[in-house]
């Protein structure tokens, strides 16, 4: 069986986890972190998938994938519910982290 | 039939790269959002034409229906911090737009073979996950179970105080 080797998607999944970690890694806002997080999260499932597909193994690389979407989901809801209440609370004032830190010193 | 399908392919990884760097590099919250939502359907356009349908489906049912939804309602309600420091808009926009220019390169170039799409039914891939992966799946359960009633929990307890 001859199976496409497709090297733009392998490209632009490695492209979209390295914009995701530059985000990740620029942002100082919480909500931003984790919004950069999620872009790499999906240029991994993909890059997962495409690993699967390639190697011949499309079966173990989709049962991954779904349990790494579920737990993925899980994850986003939980750290949103988090920092809202939080947010809500007055635990935060404001979201940016550098405005934190300003408080903190002062 | 083919090329079409390849064009499509490739068309949707210039979109993915376009929406990566729009979600990371954009000043408002609430679009930045939007765009992740538009990245996961793009993903979930690539999965369909690599032959995973039924993680297509879960991704546009769970990840952007569900999760990404729920993300974009909860920063429209919260105040948008002020934007300081220098916008990297630009320079990941000319960076995403170099790279769609190379993958182009890539895609006339590059050695592409018969397409060959790998059919996974959801009943082959439930009796893999079951078969091979019975105790995760029941792990999992119980970890999503427990994240959605921690959720709930906390964002009760935001709302009483």
């Amino acid at each position: 069986m001859t199976v496409t080797p497709y090297p733009f998607v392998f490209v632009a999944s490695i492209a979209v986890m390295v914009i995701g970690m530059f985000g990740l890694l620029r942002h100082r806002n919480p909500i931003r972190m984790l919004l950069s997080l999620e872009v790499s999260f999906n240029g991994v499932l993909l890059l997962l998938l495409y690993v699967g597909w390639v190697l011949g193994n499309p079966l173990a690389g989709s049962s991954m994938a779904v349990f790494a979407i579920g737990v993925s989901s899980s994850e986003l809801a939980l750290m949103v519910s988090i920092m809202m209440a939080m947010f809500k609370e007055g635990y935060l004032k404001t979201l940016d982290q550098e405005e934190l830190k300003e408080v903190e010193e002062s | 039939m083919r090329i079409l399908l390849e064009i499509g392919m490739y068309a949707s990884t210039v979109l993915l790269i376009a929406f990566a760097a729009l979600a990371v590099s954009h000043k408002s919250m609430i679009y930045s959002a939007l765009f992740l939502a538009f990245l996961g359907l793009t993903n979930a356009a690539l999965f369909f034409a690599l032959g995973y349908a039924f993680v297509a489906f879960v991704q546009v049912v769970v990840y952007v229906g569900a999760s990404v939804l729920f993300l974009i309602i909860s920063v429209s309600m919260l105040r948008e911090p002020k934007q300081s420091g220098i916008s990297y808009a630009y320079p990941i926009t000319g960076a995403a737009a170099v790279l769609a220019l190379g993958l182009l390169f890539i895609y006339v170039f590059g050695s592409a073979v018969d397409i060959m799409p790998h059919a996974i039914g959801y009943s082959l891939m439930a009796s893999e996950i079951l078969n091979k992966g019975g105790v995760a799946t029941y792990v999992l359960f119980l970890l999503l179970a427990l994240g959605l009633i921690t959720s709930v929990t906390v964002s009760l307890k935001g709302e009483k105080e």
